[in-house]
């Protein structure tokens, strides 16, 4: 801060940082290290640690890029501010994507309810947790919904396989269409309106059971 | 435009609606900032979409990074970097008033921008080819789904599902391998299409240095062309192991 100060202070002329041939040498020398590093990585096989150790290398490089050769270093305050703060914002957009996604679940084959398969529960922010908190039950009850073995996918996994992904997509728009139906069915009509809730899910289910992930 | 207008005060390269050199290049290197901070808001869409699909496939990527080869990307990686390295020379050119060093380092910057091109071509003409493409087009050589794929496209993805490390099963090829491809054409072409933009560009400020418009005192040309440049490198250093080095 107090070396950009220094740079502006007639306030006339413009007086950027010159960097040496020298140092920029050295930054090229240690971006070209962190990339054997990366591919060196890839090599010894980590599994599950491969994209940890690459995102990890590849931000040292970019922090390399934007700190020494975009000269942000000795950039104003407000500049720096302003750029970096765009990560920030990706980081929340990523953030609060992903950990949508991820944890969406799979559909029940017959409940319509969905499962997270790493643990086997409903999935979070689906209708299931909210029947278990309140009398508002636009699903089936939670126990007939348990006593469906999460399992019983499998199958129709593979018999949906040859399904393309278009219907996969299609359905699932049904699928959002049949449940904002079923909120006001279920209430008004009861039992028939969760049958009809049932089969809907179903045929969803089979065609979007290609387009969720497999564990 | 009115040369009167600024012929009262100040030099030359000094626009009227400015009071000073200083000021007009803390305004220019805040606008470029802020290019350069939508251009990574730009690219993000792309990432986040990488991040879902590799969470909920994460077979397809596996397989599908096994099919690229690992040390074109590489190459690439090398190239873009020693050409960063060649942009912020020209930048230290500039600032020293050295044009000839300027325009020196900005020619050797497009050339290895065209290397980088170059090698892409292969890549993506093997791609095609063979036919290793996205969505409905995959197995499709040429883009013909009429005619089925050559031998090579078979052993290809054989070998790739063997040293995957994360596979559906053995001999069964990821159904969203279609999506990843998906992902790294468009990916790596938006990347390829700024390395184009960045051809052009840099001859651009070639011609202008060439033609004596920069000097010791006026070079922010020079600096905001390589910022652009190293943002260029910047969106490869992550595409690179994203895409290519999948375990």
């Amino acid at each position: 801060m107090a070396h950009s100060h220094d740079d502006h202070a007639d306030g006339y002329h413009v007086h950027a940082h010159v960097s040496t041939t020298k140092f920029n040498l050295a930054i090229l020398g240690a971006l070209l290290f962190l990339t054997l590093v990366t591919v060196g990585a890839y090599n010894i096989r980590l599994g599950d640690w491969n994209l940890f150790v690459a995102i990890v290398v590849a931000t040292m490089k970019a922090g390399l890029v934007m700190g020494f050769y975009m000269h942000l270093h000795w950039e104003k305050g407000f500049n720096k501010l302003f750029f970096l703060g765009s990560f920030l914002f990706v980081a929340i957009f990523l953030g609060y994507t992903v950990n949508d996604t991820s944890h969406r679940g799979r559909q029940q084959s017959l409940s319509g309810l969905r499962v997270d398969p790493a643990t086997g529960q409903y999935a979070h922010g689906t209708a299931a947790l909210i029947t278990e908190h309140g009398p508002f039950q636009p699903l089936r009850p939670v126990e007939a919904a348990a006593a469906t073995p999460a399992a019983s996918d499998e199958g129709e996994v593979e018999a949906s396989a040859a399904a393309g992904a278009d219907e996969a997509v299609e359905a699932e728009a049904g699928e959002i269409e049949a449940e904002g139906v079923d909120v006001e069915g279920a209430e008004a009509e009861g039992v028939d309106a969760d049958v009809a809730e049932a089969n809907v899910a179903d045929e969803a289910d089979e065609a979007a059971a290609d387009d969720l992930p497999e564990e | 435009m009115a040369s009167d207008a600024h012929a009262h005060h100040g030099p030359e390269y000094l626009a009227h609606h400015f009071e000073t050199p200083a000021q007009q290049f803390d305004a220019a290197k805040l606008g470029m900032w802020a290019f350069l901070a939508q251009e990574i808001l730009f690219f993000s869409g792309l990432f986040i979409a990488y991040g879902i699909f590799r969470t909920w496939y994460p077979e397809a990527f596996s397989v599908g990074s096994h099919l690229l080869d690992w040390k074109m990307g590489g190459i690439n990686t090398v190239v873009l970097l020693v050409s960063s390295f060649t942009a912020v020379m020209a930048v230290q050119k500039a600032q020293l008033g050295d044009r000839k060093g300027t325009s020196f380092f900005l020619l050797l910057t497009i050339g290895f921008a065209f290397g980088f091109m170059i090698v892409k071509y292969f890549e993506y003409t093997h791609k095609i080819h063979v036919g290793i493409l996205p969505g409905k087009y995959w197995g499709c050589p040429g883009f013909d789904c009429g005619s089925a794929p050559p031998e090579a496209f078979f052993q290809e993805v054989e070998a790739a599902i063997n040293a995957a490390y994360h596979t559906a099963g053995p001999n069964l090829v990821p159904y969203h391998i279609r999506t990843f491809y998906g992902i790294y054409f468009v990916m790596t072409g938006l990347h390829g299409i700024h390395v184009l933009v960045g051809i052009g560009i840099i001859l651009w400020v070639w011609r202008r240095n060439q033609r004596g418009e920069f000097s010791k005192d006026f070079n922010t040309p020079v600096d905001l062309v390589a910022l652009y440049w190293h943002l260029v490198d910047l969106i490869w250093i992550y595409l690179f192991p994203l895409l290519y080095l999948i375990d």
